[in-house]
């Protein structure tokens, strides 16, 4: 039988550090303002099969590598937001402005006079040996020396005032489509609740990014050209490429239909003929983005537009060789290039992490395998990752033997308990791990815009500490909620 | 415009418009089928859908059932309905980005009913049920390609996929007869109706009855779907369009002379002249072929392909 109070937070009952509560257990301000409406709900039945409807009409689906070919399906999402107060998120946004100054900062400098190199803050080898330093990029500096044009910082938080960054995506951060649509699917399922509440909108994200890139033009050009470069519709974001695309106004183009003329400009094949391109939105890796300077064999990319940059014909977003600030051998040294760079205190934490080509991290690591988290310096989407209290004897010995074989390919951090949310179950809510991703606009050095939102993603599995949408996690809308004086209730 | 998206878009037309023509041809198939001696109906139909080789690669036996199949659901075979469905769904999303997000939708929702459909089921539920189903669908992703498209040059190359594969169609169908030669006792009666479903299915039964106010007459009929300027399904109001749409695109272009060359035929000829230098099905084999070299013409002087 349906109860009245099935949904009500107070009946909720967390088993560790959970976004609704305070330090001593109580129910937040945001969250209890929620947790009025909340409470009186009855069933989500239908609104959860409205949202897979409208989801899947929109046709927001990914493809699952390694899954039979055009196997299409949904990212889970939960209709129980994420909320973030507006003096949580202030610190969120200093925090993440600050680190993706740094981290630009940084890349200025390694691939020019290498400060902090020879000032022996960061090792020089870990950099110049780093199979991501890109010497190709050597003393090119890109207009307005921006290299992070879009960033996606993860975070996590473990208390009510302590966030960690796990991870800086500085390369081609995807997941921003999701948080739009996310957003849109609220307020269609639940528009009563955004005329009540002070939801900050984040729908302008486009509009910002637009301006991002014009800013990002060779030459200050008033009106140039940008294009948002896609792998093509078989490519797992290709819905966002397209959506981003839309959104801006720009044209989706795929390698094909680029070229790059003898006076190393790039253009576009059109039905009027040629046309010149000035900005590339390019959501290929560096690897692939130029057969002509790096892989060979790339059919997804372009011959000619590494050369084209490098004359500052055209503008990359992001900039070549960015891999090596987002490496996670070279993250343990971020909080240091924020003091170095900005001369500021790191105003998110760092979680500690074991360098295992260090011989004492390494020896260290290998006798406490089973209460660490082990990750390959290059690895993402949560693939070749060992969470030790959650692994099998096997599946510890397994890492064991191929941390000996190459230990400078791994790191390892402490397990932290992610904070939890409360999420729709079919008993109820029940708590489930969640990280934030939030975007960061960088238009120059100086001038970072993030817009009051993220990407929240949830691991479904009871217990998960895996938030990947590749191993099962799914998404939930992200509120920052105003102050409440100004709502119109 | 990229020229690949002009070239997406010119397809995703076409394959709907396909979609929608393998439909109606299939439809009439299953009414005549129903009439007396008419047991030949559908190799004919897979001749004119040019997949008669490939079918007989797959199939021993000529069946009604095994047709239906092979031209509903087989994805080998271009032509199926889901084969277009799936390659027009594919074209719309690849440009997704400059559609109007309506034309997505729609074609996503035609797609993903479309993955729970099967032989066994549409026999249960009715084929009648489902040819209306498709000709519904590609009906009002037409329609909103008319009504929410912003009359621009995606929107020229969209009439031109519609267009041009109507044109054909339109030719292949009134061609069926030709491959249906009915003979015996009840030879006229079976003409009548066999003539009466090729006008159905393109929706002409109605028009002709209205413009013509006489019975089923072979002559009568092919001159509709040929010359007539005021049917929409017919040959010259096809050319008519893609006159319209390449002129649009561009004021002279090797395309649209060709284009004019066709229609200023249609419009000065009629079924009495072009039957004095070759029979009717060698001139809709003309026209067919015509077409197509038409159609390559159009993506080489706007898509460079």
């Amino acid at each position: 039988m349906e109860s009245e109070y099935k949904y009500s937070l107070t009946n909720y009952k967390p088993y560790s550090y959970d976004e609704t509560r305070t330090g001593d257990g109580c129910l937040t301000e945001v969250y209890k303002i929620y947790d009025a409406w909340l409470s009186k709900q009855t069933s989500f039945d239908a609104k959860n099969k409205l949202a897979d409807l409208i989801f899947r009409r929109i046709g927001i689906t990914f493809a699952v590598y390694g899954e039979q070919s055009g196997v299409e399906r949904l990212i889970p999402f939960d209709p129980i937001p994420r909320i973030l107060s507006s003096s949580e998120w202030e610190k969120i946004n200093a925090g993440v402005c600050q680190r993706v100054k740094a981290l630009n900062a940084f890349l200025n400098d390694i691939y020019t006079s290498k400060k902090i190199l020879k000032e022996n803050i960061i090792p020089s080898d870990l950099i110049l040996q780093n199979s991501e330093y890109t010497r190709a990029v050597e003393n090119f500096i890109p207009p307005n020396n921006v290299h992070t044009h879009i960033s996606g910082i993860d975070i996590i938080r473990t208390s009510p005032d302590t966030f960690y960054v796990l991870e800086d995506n500085l390369r081609c951060p995807s997941g921003v489509s999701y948080m739009l649509e996310n957003r849109e699917v609220m307020s269609r399922l639940f528009p009563e609740l955004f005329k009540k509440y002070n939801i900050l909108p984040i729908n302008h994200y486009p509009h910002e990014l637009k301006k991002t890139l014009k800013a990002s033009a060779p030459n200050e050009l008033d009106n140039p050209r940008i294009v948002v470069l896609t792998p093509g519709i078989y490519n797992s974001a290709y819905f966002e490429h397209a959506f981003l695309a839309a959104q801006m106004g720009v044209d989706l183009v795929t390698g094909a239909d680029l070229f790059v003329g003898k006076d190393n400009c790039v253009y576009m094949q059109t039905i009027d003929g040629a046309e010149r391109v000035d900005v590339i939105y390019r959501r290929i890796d560096d690897n692939f983005l130029d057969p002509e300077a790096f892989n060979p064999n790339s059919v997804l990319g372009c011959p000619g537009l590494y050369r084209s940059a490098m004359q500052g014909k055209v503008t990359i977003c992001n900039a070549i060789g960015n891999g090596v600030a987002d490496d996670k051998a070279v993250y343990p040294y971020v909080p240091k290039m924020i003091e170095f760079y900005l001369e500021e205190k790191p105003i998110l934490e760092n979680v500690k992490t074991y360098t295992l080509s260090k011989k004492d991290d390494c020896t260290y690591v290998l006798e406490h395998l089973s209460e660490l988290v082990v990750k390959e310096t290059h690895g993402s989407g949560g693939y070749g990752m060992l969470i030790g209290p959650k692994a099998t004897k096997a599946e510890l010995e397994e890492f064991r033997t191929k941390i000996k074989a190459k230990p400078s390919n791994y790191i390892a951090q402490p397990t932290l308990s992610l904070s939890t949310s409360p999420t729709l179950q079919e008993e109820g809510l029940a708590p489930r791990h969640v990280d934030l991703r939030p975007y960061a606009l960088m238009q120059s050095p100086d001038k970072v815009t993030v817009v009051p939102g993220s990407l929240t993603r949830v691991a479904l599995k009871q217990g998960s500490l895996v938030v990947n949408s590749s191993q099962g996690g799914g998404t939930k809308d992200t509120w920052i909620v105003g102050n409440q004086e100004n709502t119109h209730a | 415009m990229l020229s690949r998206t002009a070239d997406n878009i010119f397809w995703m037309a076409r394959q709907v418009e396909r979609s929608q023509g393998t439909v109606r041809l299939l439809e009439a198939a299953y009414r005549m089928e129903q009439l007396p001696e008419s047991e030949n109906i559908w190799e004919p139909i897979l001749f004119i859908s040019g997949q008669k080789e490939s079918y007989y690669k797959k199939y021993d036996e000529l069946s009604s059932q095994n047709v239906l199949k092979f031209m509903i659901f087989d994805h080998e075979n271009p032509s199926s309905i889901f084969s277009c469905l799936k390659s027009a769904r594919e074209n719309t999303r690849t440009e997704r980005s400059i559609l109007p997000e309506e034309m997505f939708e729609s074609i996503n929702t035609t797609w993903i009913e479309s993955q729970s459909m099967y032989y066994d089921g549409i026999l249960k539920s009715g084929f009648t049920e489902f040819f209306d189903w498709v000709k519904d669908r590609t009906e009002l992703f037409r329609g909103l390609t008319v009504s929410m498209m912003v009359y621009d040059a995606a929107f020229q190359f969209a009439r031109l996929g519609t267009y041009i594969e109507r044109a054909d169609f339109t030719a292949r169908l009134l061609d069926v007869k030709y491959h249906l030669q009915s003979k015996g006792a009840n030879r006229e009666l079976i003409d009548y109706y066999q003539w009466g479903e090729v006008l159905r299915s393109v929706g002409g039964l109605h028009a002709y009855k209205m413009l013509y106010k006489q019975d089923i007459r072979p002559d009568k009929i092919a001159e509709m779907l040929i010359f007539n300027p005021i049917f929409p399904r017919s040959m010259i109001s096809a050319y008519n369009e893609i006159i319209t749409s390449l002129t649009e695109l561009k004021k002279q272009s090797t395309s649209l002379n060709l284009a004019y060359q066709e229609q200023t035929f249609l419009e000065t000829s009629n079924l009495e002249e072009v039957l004095k230098t070759r029979t009717l099905h060698k001139f809709l084999t003309d026209f067919i072929g015509f077409t197509a070299d038409l159609s390559d013409q159009i993506r080489h002087d706007f898509m460079q392909i």
